[in-house]
């Protein structure tokens, strides 16, 4: 069991998985957060529908990096589209850590992005004309995401097989 | 490709005049109406009959709003999704109107039957729960206001469920024998009786049916057996069904107005919109005035229009340097469309230029960058291409979807250049044996070339800022600060980038332009901050660098639309190239790349538009400047051809 456990091969998906699981909740709470704060505003105003959904899917993007890391590192190590590659344990954990960042920042930024757009959604229940600022301000979140993001790419990239 | 001129407009009239004159700006509508002191009239302008009218209005539109969304689902016309303005001539409307009478006379008719049916509803739903509280006692064939013979009463009243109705007659009639307790209907929570005793037992009986928590029921105002009650209740409700459909019909036929009332609600408006300038003129007894601003272009079509007018006074003059003029945009078809991030972040003020012809070529090119696939790049520009050429639409929705047609080019273009084809469609439907090839250069085999590409697109675009805020800076007049603050920073950032490439000499560079700063940037400062300010000037390269690095976003996002491509590829070959496969394919395919394209262009869109606002135009852009509105005809459903300003606030 413990050699299966310190095998590369698990590591690396480990660090895939998590990437998925990790950024995926961050975005499913958040979206979820400001759909709550959507629902409210069309409740009152049902022609608010699109700018809403636009603020909803801000906090989103998460989610499909941490897909996006998780399925380059399966690519990598052949489990999609490939033939598999038996890794060393050290290149295993490389893997893992890669994914950490989008893993890590994925969860928290989608978070905070979530809240910064459910407040953009009170921003356009008053002031509708004022969606692109509400965007901006959710998307100066997203940059650490996308920050995040890059850094695992170019980790996945980088290891050596 | 500039902010339009602006002129101040000053009109004098006499009274009488006053209606005439402001139809005829309304009709060519170049001009906005602003007081510059709305205040200083007030005391001439009668505000209750003002309101009285705008309120009077106000219940016209609201009526006419009403009748036309209640025959719409029955408009016979034929629609499709982007409904244009209807267009009409000035002549048509006119004409049209003639008929004001009779189309009012549809709106009330309609809003009579709308009245009607509320009521019907009302009535309907108070007969149905009527109907429930009955239900329990049809049985009983007994008049429901029976309330005994002279010697006994009658009652009504339930008991819960759990109570055995039989054990408590059985308990009365220890005490009362005479008592007659009937159970009429039983339902899961209570039992429905109905009690006839003497009056003389009658407080002993309810005493004992208390103690089983039994409740009286009386009914209101209905005389007769619950049965006739009931027949009652269903013929009424028959009678409201025909009446309702037969308001329905009404309606249908009198949805052969709705082109006229839409017509006459566009007239409202327009005569809202008149009502509203009217309280922003300056008026004595005896004449009124008109403050406002015109392009200057207009001021001849103006002139020409007033010629008639021998008693009216214009005048128009330059703002004066420090005026906050309205601001109207021109750019040519290749920008226009991009007016649009600029109008949602802000407009540029009365002393800025226009920033849409250098932010326009940028935006276009990060956007592409960041979508990065020519099949989608493809889609989007067909989808809106079609919508532009097909649909007439105008204004905000205009530039927004022409602005996601060049995005659309823009990211063909780059998917070409990357060999992105709904990321790796043909190689994964042909299992690798064919596959289209890059014309420069695949970022998923390379991505730190084209890391080191972003970065370097991003130093151009904050050099351009640079140079503009340096613009800025020799247009106020201070030439020497823009050539020294911009150059030196040039020749310093120039040099240590340079380095960072390992060019040899570039460290020479870097030490003439830094030199330069220490002894520059302090010059304004007074004491020990001249040294401190031009040393602390050569941090600012910290702050350059991390801008550029945010263009890594660039790459960030490109890979992004690509990758998750590739994975709705993979998943949707999955079953291979069998029929089963094949349905698969389809389904996945057609499902996740719609998905993909949207959420990659709200992420073109949110992200090019950041690097716009924060990188870009944070080096050099104020904004602040308040738009351009017109006083002229705005309206929901027509579009009158009058020869007055088209949706850009130009003549045509």
């Amino acid at each position: 069991m413990m050699e299966f456990l310190t095998s590369g091969n698990f590591l690396a998906i480990l660090g895939a998985a998590l990437a998925i699981i990790m950024a995926g909740v961050g975005s499913a709470k958040s979206v979820g957060l400001v759909g709550e704060a959507a629902n409210g505003v069309v409740t009152e105003d049902p022609d608010k529908f699109g700018q809403a959904l636009l603020l909803e899917a801000l906090p989103g993007t998460q989610g499909i990096y941490g897909l996006l890391t998780g399925f380059l590192i399966l690519n990598r190590i052949g489990i999609v589209g490939g033939t598999p590659v038996e890794l060393t344990s050290q290149q295993g954990i490389m893997f893992l850590v890669a994914a950490l960042p989008i893993a890590v920042v994925g969860l928290i930024s989608a978070q905070a992005q979530g809240r910064a757009a459910a407040a953009g959604i009170s921003l356009i229940a008053k002031r509708p004309q004022e969606l692109a600022k509400a965007i901006t301000f959710a998307a100066m979140v997203e940059t650490y995401a996308v920050l995040a993001l890059l850094g695992s790419i170019l980790m996945v990239f980088g290891i050596t097989i | 490709m500039a902010v339009i001129e602006m002129n101040r407009l000053l009109m004098i009239g006499v009274e009488q005049d006053r209606k005439a004159v402001l139809e005829k700006l309304h009709r060519i509508g170049c001009v906005q109406i602003t007081n510059s002191d709305p205040e200083a009239f007030d005391a001439l302008i009668d505000k209750f009959e003002h309101d009285k009218k705008t309120d009077q209005l106000d219940g016209f539109i609201n009526d006419i709003n009403r009748a036309r969304n209640a025959v719409l689902p029955f408009d016979q016309r034929k629609k499709s999704i982007f409904e244009p303005k209807r267009e009409i001539s000035d002549y048509d409307f006119e004409e049209h109107l003639n008929r004001e009478p009779e189309i009012f006379s549809a709106v009330r008719s309609i809003n009579e039957l709308l009245d009607q049916r509320e009521e019907h509803r009302n009535e309907e739903n108070r007969i149905i729960s009527q109907r429930e509280s009955l239900a329990p006692w049809l049985e009983l064939d007994v008049n429901l206001d029976f309330k005994g013979t002279i010697k006994t009463t009658a009652l009504m009243g339930v008991i819960p469920a759990s109570v055995q109705p039989g054990e408590l007659m059985d308990e009365v009639n220890e005490s009362f024998r005479e008592t007659v307790i009937q159970v009429i209907s039983s339902d899961s929570l209570q039992h429905y009786i109905y009690i006839i005793a003497f009056s003389r037992d009658l407080e002993g009986v309810v005493r004992i049916l208390r103690k089983h928590s039994f409740n009286q029921i009386t009914f209101k105002d209905m005389h007769s057996s619950p049965l006739s009650i009931m027949e009652g209740y269903d013929r009424r409700l028959e009678e409201i069904k025909t009446k309702k459909v037969h308001i329905e019909n009404e309606l249908k036929k009198l949805a052969s107005e709705i082109g006229d009332i839409e017509l006459l609600y566009d007239f409202m408006l327009l005569e809202k919109q008149k009502l509203e300038q009217v309280s922003l003129l300056g008026r004595t007894e005896k004449t009124f005035v008109v403050e406002g601003w015109i392009p200057e272009r207009h001021k001849r079509s103006l002139s020409k229009t007033f010629k008639t007018h021998t008693d009216l006074f214009i005048y128009f003059r330059r703002p004066e340097e420090d005026e906050a003029y309205p601001i109207l945009l021109e750019n040519g078809p290749l920008v226009k469309p991009f007016e649009l991030i600029t109008e949602l972040f802000s407009l540029p003020n009365h002393k800025e230029f226009d920033v849409n012809p250098f932010m326009a070529p940028f935006y276009f090119i990060f956007f592409g960058l960041m979508l990065g696939d020519a099949g989608y790049g493809l889609i989007l520009a067909a989808v809106t291409g079609v919508i532009l050429f097909r649909f007439k639409i105008t204004g905000t929705a205009k530039k927004l979807i022409s602005m996601v047609f060049f995005g659309g080019i823009s990211s063909f273009i780059w998917g070409v250049l990357f060999g992105s084809w709904f990321g790796d469609i043909a190689a994964q439907v042909s299992n690798g044996r064919f596959s289209i090839g890059p014309l420069w250069f695949n970022p998923l085999d390379d991505p730190m070339k084209l890391l080191i590409w972003s970065c370097i697109f991003g130093v151009v675009q904050l050099y351009a800022g640079m140079a503009l805020s340096g613009y800025k800076l020799w247009l106020a007049g201070k030439k020497a600060d823009a050539v020294i603050d911009i150059g030196l920073r040039y020749i310093y950032y120039t040099g240590l980038i340079l380095m960072l490439a390992s060019v040899k000499g570039a460290v020479y560079m870097t030490i003439f332009g830094a030199a330069g700063l220490v002894l520059t940037q302090g010059r304004h400062k007074r004491g020990a901050g001249k040294i401190t300010g031009g040393i602390l000037s050569l941090y600012d390269f910290v702050g350059f660098m991390s801008d550029v690095l945010s263009y890594s976003r660039l790459l960030a996002l490109g890979l992004a639309t690509s990758v998750v491509a590739s994975v709705i590829n993979t998943m949707g070959t999955l079953f291979g190239m069998n029929l089963l496969g094949i349905v698969v394919l389809v389904l996945v395919f057609a499902g996740g790349h719609v998905f993909n394209i949207a959420i990659s262009t709200l992420g073109a869109y949110v992200h090019s538009s950041r690097l716009q606002y924060v990188e870009f135009f944070g080096k050099f852009y104020e904004g602040g400047g308040k738009p351009y509105k017109p006083f002229r005809y705005d309206t929901k459903y027509m579009m009158i051809n009058n020869g007055g300003t088209n949706d850009d606030g130009i003549l045509d």
